[in-house]
């Protein structure tokens, strides 16, 4: 069945053919881009309409952005096929790997100092008495996705560091859907304890949440940073990586690379709305940088059988 | 005695012929409007539900890959090779998993004795008063028209995150699922014990305890024994939401693509789900043959032994309920913080508020992608279902191998969560609609040919033996015999389970499979309540039209064979 979306990227298609000539044309009237949303699906959406614009032109064929609601549409998306680019995190990245979705990365994003890292903390409630986190034996954990680094695979390799025993140590544990939703179960005091990821002082997504005034506590009061203590931070997590699949004509793919490093240039505005401007552009990587994530992947994996 | 059947004249049969034909035609072209206006709203249906056979054909593969992927072990050996490596967790699951049947237990008993209560007050038989029924009956449309996943989201807001919020949800679904039920039961009843106690003085209550309920109870109960089943099942999936059972187990597990896991714990639900069905069925018709029981003369003296015999599962029933809610930790503090909680939730629902135009336009564009999916899921659904529904009727195909095997693949089937198959369906053919739509059909499929088949084994046999005694072929007398009896059943439930995907179908966009459900859980969980109860409140417009539009279309159809 001819859908609008599929008659209207045949047509342009059809348009398009003579003046590129391209053969990947015909067998890809669509690219689809996925990404997992750090915020709220049509925040993300706004954020990223400019990009999809720019991203369609400079590639000459339609690219959708499909907002994941988790981590693991993602995978499956690329791994079924119909997901050609994917805005991966870092560990998502590697279970798509280590489940044998033929997927490279081929770019990293790049903090403000030029950094390639990032942290997972626990977050609490600056008025909890909790210090340290053997203070909340007996307390809720909110953590953000089974496949999110800093929010869930990070945290619990640290806690296994600390010889903490989850599942027995904590009176719950919750996967709560994302970064934005473990701040707000905090907030909320639906949790009393819960994992995050961290840039610096001033970025992360708590005070990206907290610029947008959405952090408010179950009375309905707007917090702010004072009213959060980071109680544990783990080591350097290696950035999310962008990645293409395998599949995916070697000129085709050229194309979108280009398109990809090309965009703080050639759409400035677009891009820095991508991050707020906090980052730098994208920078090439493989891969192999990401053999530790895997290793880390592996590592959680195991410790569900061990409990 | 013989009589000879004198020949109608030429021009007598010429009269009946053309007017026979006339008839026919008649029909017909209304059934070819009826199946044009059905291609039209499928081709509709497909464009909003994004429906690319072409990309069904080319990832197909992908989902018996991933089916077989579910059932071999990290190591790459077959499951059943190494029972227990793909059994590791099972006595932690069996604890969730009974968690989970005692959340159902406590929701559904709560549920079903709040909606008996209410139905009562919104019986147009029993209240005079118009606006007070039509006022507990929208009451009820509420309940169920939520579905019980969009309350949990809620609830865990206001009661924490376990099996509390869980219990609650499925109770007040329940409620509004079973209020309707126990309410067209009421509205059935024979009046004349009624009034018999009104005219001797009997006050309400009393009318409602002695003249009404002993006429009700069977199905009442009966009912409630059908909504358990159901419910056991979608309690299974309220821990993706942190809603306490298995579900949070099993979430992990699909989403950390744990295969071998997954199978596990899906095989034992369904498990669970299927001895759930026997016992409930056992337990009905065991209602159904005792319900005949004379009772008058009981009635005359007190008759401890007979009193017993009911007050003792009752009180069993009450017991269990007792303990399912210590389990769950259910104490007289927390409810009335988490009470508190939901009333500061609620109040800052009001007023409901997109915000922006754009915004209505985005959840438009969404619910009518809802719709598309419940559409066609259904109607795929049932077409699918259709020849099944034969296949496994005792009376079409006597073969007791061939039933008990499509009874057991139907239950199967049935077993899995939609938001299950959603999940499984996103990785054949990718996020967005038509994996939702894919999710409806695989679970109504099952649904709707168990449905068929019991219709087909309950109708009429002499049409069929009529058909076949005057020289008619086995397909003739289906056709004839049989379709013409269960054709109107079909439709009913047809357009019943269209009402009631909308509902699932707003669901599974929780999981990315499309619809109004993305929104719907984002902005629940970016505490977002303005936008919480506009979605809701064009959810319950949208059910309301499909309900008053599917209701006129049952009665006509049903109507029109009855006359």
């Amino acid at each position: 069945m001819l859908t609008r979306r599929s008659m209207l990227a045949a047509a342009g298609a059809v348009v398009a053919a003579p003046a590129f000539a391209q053969s990947w044309k015909a067998q890809y009237p669509e690219l689809v881009f996925a990404i997992v949303p750090a915020e709220n699906a049509s925040g993300v959406m706004d954020r990223f309409a400019p990009f999809m614009e720019y991203l369609s032109k400079e590639i000459g064929t339609k690219v959708t952005l499909r907002v994941a609601n988790d981590y693991a549409a993602v995978i499956e998306g690329q791994k079924a096929g119909n997901v050609q680019i994917a805005y991966y995190g870092p560990a998502s990245f590697s279970k798509a790997r280590i489940i044998g979705v033929k997927t490279d990365a081929f770019a990293i994003e790049v903090n403000s100092d030029g950094t390639k890292g990032y942290y997972s903390v626990f977050y609490v409630r600056s008025n909890s008495p909790y210090q340290k986190i053997e203070d909340l034996k007996g307390h809720a954990l909110g953590l953000v996705d089974p496949n999110s680094t800093s929010g869930y695979n990070m945290p619990l390799f640290k806690l296994n560091k600390l010889g903490i025993k989850p599942e027995s140590f904590f009176s719950k544990m919750v996967i709560t859907g994302s970064h934005e939703n473990a701040v707000l179960a905090l907030a909320q005091g639906t949790v009393d304890v819960c994992a995050n990821w961290w840039n610096a002082d001033d970025d992360s997504n708590l005070t990206r949440m907290l610029n947008k005034g959405m952090v408010r506590d179950k009375d309905g009061k707007t917090l702010t940073k004072a009213d959060f203590r980071i109680i544990v931070k783990s080591d350097l997590i290696i950035n999310s990586p962008l990645a293409i699949l395998e599949s995916v004509p070697a000129d085709l793919k050229e194309t979108i690379k280009a398109a990809f490093f090309n965009a703080p240039k050639k759409a400035p505005d677009a891009f820095a709305k991508l991050s707020d401007g906090k980052d730098m552009p994208w920078a090439p990587i493989a891969n192999a940088d990401y053999e530790d994530t895997i290793k880390l992947v592996r590592f959680v994996d195991g410790l569900r059988k061990s409990a | 005695m013989a009589r000879t059947v004198k020949p109608v004249d030429a021009a007598n049969l010429a009269r009946l012929l053309g007017d026979y034909a006339a008839h026919v035609d008649r029909r017909r072209r209304v059934s070819l409007l009826v199946l044009a206006g059905l291609g039209v709203l499928m081709l509709l249906a497909g464009e909003a539900a994004d429906i690319r056979p072409t990309v069904f054909a080319e990832h197909i593969g992908n989902f018996t890959n991933y089916i077989d992927g579910l059932f071999h072990l990290d190591t790459g050996a077959l499951v059943w090779t190494d029972p227990v490596e793909w059994y590791w967790g099972l006595p932690k699951w069996s604890l969730q998993l009974l968690d989970t049947i005692l959340m159902a237990y406590a929701g559904t008993l709560l549920g079903a004795m709040l909606g008996g209560v209410l139905s009562f007050t919104c019986a147009r038989n029993l209240v005079k008063t118009r606006w007070i029924s039509a006022a507990m009956r929208r009451c009820l449309e509420f309940g169920r028209t939520v579905p019980d996943i969009v309350f949990a989201m809620i609830f865990v807001g206001a009661f924490g995150l376990g099996a509390v919020p869980g219990v609650l949800a499925i109770a007040l679904h329940t409620t509004g699922a079973l209020g309707k039920l126990f309410a067209e039961v009421v509205e059935n009843i024979d009046m004349k014990p009624v009034e018999g106690i009104q005219a001797a003085g009997g006050s309400w209550v009393q009318q409602i305890r002695f003249g009404v309920l002993p006429q009700v109870q069977t199905n009442f109960i009966s009912y409630a024994l059908l909504r358990f089943e159901v419910n056991v099942r979608s309690a299974g999936v309220l821990g993706f939401v942190g809603a306490g059972g298995i579900g949070m187990t099993l979430m992990v597990s699909i989403r950390k693509f744990y295969d071998s896991d997954v199978s596990a714990i899906i095989l034992m639900i369904i498990a669970t789900v299927m001895i759930i069905d026997h016992l409930t069925e056992k337990l009905r018709h065991h209602l159904m043959a005792t319900q005949t029981n004379p009772r008058h003369h009981e009635s005359h003296s007190t008759n401890w032994r007979s009193r017993i015999e009911l007050a003792l599962p009752f009180a069993a029933m009450l017991g269990l309920l007792v303990f399912a809610l210590w389990r769950q930790g259910f104490g007289v503090g927390m409810f009335i913080d988490g009470a508190a909680n939901l009333g500061f939730i609620i109040a800052l629902m009001v007023p409901p508020n997109p915000e922006t135009w754009h915004r209505v336009g985005f959840y438009l564009v969404q619910l009518e992608q809802t719709l598309g999916i419940a559409f066609l899921g259904t109607l795929i659904a049932a077409g699918l279902a259709f020849p099944f529904g034969f296949l496994a009727a005792k009376n079409v195909v006597p073969n007791a191998i061939l039933h008990v095997l499509s009874r057991r693949m139907f239950d199967t089937l049935r077993g899995v969560d939609t938001l299950v198959w959603a999940l499984i369906w996103i990785n054949v053919v990718g996020l967005g609609p038509f994996a939702g739509t894919l999710a409806i059909i695989c679970s109504d499929f099952g649904a709707l040919a168990k449905l068929f088949s019991e219709a087909i084994e309950t109708a009429d046999r002499k049409p069929v033996e009529g058909v076949l005694s005057a020289g008619g072929s086995g397909v003739e007398a289906v056709r004839f015999g049989m379709l013409p009896q269960i054709l109107p059943v079909i439709v009913s439930q047809v357009l019943y389970f269209f009402e009631s995907n909308t509902r699932s179908a707003t669901i599974i966009g929780i999981v990315g499979a499309g619809g109004i459900g993305l929104s719907l859980s984002e902005m629940i969980n970016t505490l977002e309540w303005h936008q919480v109860s506009f979605i809701i409140i064009m959810l319950l417009i949208a059910v309301s039209v499909i309900d008053g539009v599917s209701t006129r279309l049952r009665m006509a159809v049903i109507g029109k064979r009855a006359a």
